[in-house]
């Protein structure tokens, strides 16, 4: 996903046909083709626009907002495969190669977080922020893991020191962030009809 | 005694007294740690900064400098190495963390696209709050 960003001034409105309504995402993120990542980061880049114009109280974008979130079902799951993505990498460099029985311990482990923190019956959107809030966990393990190992070394130079405490703080904003817009979701406790992943859904939860 | 600018001319006259700049073997990079001493033969020294200055450690000639030489070169290789390899992990992590920002990115835009079509507001970027004009239909 290094390709350069394409204005996005273009939606993307497409559909998988071979993925049926509540399958866990399972193909390959790195093999999306160039227009699919093209399409996806169009369609997130666009919606993001969207949302700042309305969040100045500006209630023209609302209809395409809603609009975006009506004809690109796929988006959540395009996101459920990215986060798929980051996870494998995180796990790669977490764990050497000749560990794998560790690498399954890790990636059963954050699996059992992922449906903690989704809870019972969890709408995409909770999902999504779930799997957010489990991404930002790992990043955190991983670097505060190499802040240990480097500091247990004492080969850790001054600068390298103070590059991995920012990126550790760096984390947890992240991953506190990632938790309040959780529970800010679950807090509403309103009945949210938007059409994400191919389904209606309900943001209670 | 002697202030200002002109102590600092004096200090560094006197300073040139001690180790003429053509003593070294480089001529005038002063960075060469070979020093060509007036009797002809050469002289290993380590420059280190104390304090914002120059300290130059004189250790020896003949075979011990070369000694000293030598684990001078090694350790530096090693800090070479370890510089390429810090810079290497470095860039991988830059990688990873932009990764997790595209996918927070992405993760927070559809989560307040979500709460503004279904007509939420967010009120002064805290909490999110139903917007109460009348008429508001979410599904429009």
């Amino acid at each position: 996903m290094s390709e350069e960003l394409t204005p996005m001034n273009k939606l993307a409105v497409r559909h998988y046909e071979d993925r049926p309504v509540g399958c866990p995402p399972g193909s390959d993120p790195a093999a999306m083709t160039k227009e699919e990542k093209e399409a996806y980061r169009n369609t997130v880049g666009r919606l993001k626009e969207l949302v700042e114009k309305a969040a100045k109280d500006d209630k023209k974008p609302l209809p395409e907002i809603r609009k975006i979130l009506k004809e690109s079902p796929e988006l959540a799951w395009q996101i459920m495969d990215f986060a798929k993505y980051t996870e494998y990498h995180h796990t790669k460099m977490m764990v050497k190669e000749e560990c794998p029985g560790l690498k399954e311990v890790l990636k059963a482990q954050l699996a059992a977080m992922r449906e903690e923190i989704a809870g019972d019956n969890p709408s995409p959107l909770e999902r999504l922020l779930a799997e957010r809030i489990v991404i930002t966990w790992l990043q955190i393990q991983l670097f505060e893991g190499l802040y240990a190992n480097n500091m247990s070394k004492g080969t850790t130079t001054i600068a390298q020191g103070k590059y991995e405490q920012k990126r550790i703080d760096q984390a947890y904003k992240r991953h506190l962030s990632a938790i309040r817009t959780l529970a800010q979701i679950r807090k509403l406790g309103l009945a949210v009809q938007i059409n994400i992943a191919e389904k209606q859904i309900n943001t209670t939860g | 005694m002697l202030y200002g600018r002109r102590a600092i001319s004096t200090l560094r006259a006197n300073a040139g007294a001690r180790q003429a700049r053509s003593d070294n073997t480089t001529g005038d990079v002063l960075l060469s740690p070979w020093e060509r001493r007036k009797r002809g033969g050469l002289y290993y020294t380590r420059s280190r900064k104390v304090n914002g200055r120059v300290v130059r450690e004189y250790v020896g000639g003949g075979a011990l400098g070369e000694l000293a030489a030598l684990i001078d070169a090694q350790e530096r290789q090693r800090r070479e190495e370890e510089a390429a390899a810090w810079e290497e992990e470095r860039e991988r992590l830059e990688e990873l963390a932009g990764l997790v920002d595209e996918l927070c990115e992405a993760v927070e835009t559809v989560a307040r696209a979500t709460l503004l079509a279904a007509g939420f507001r967010q009120h002064k970027r805290g909490e999110w709050r139903r917007r109460r004009e009348r008429g508001t239909n979410t599904n429009e």
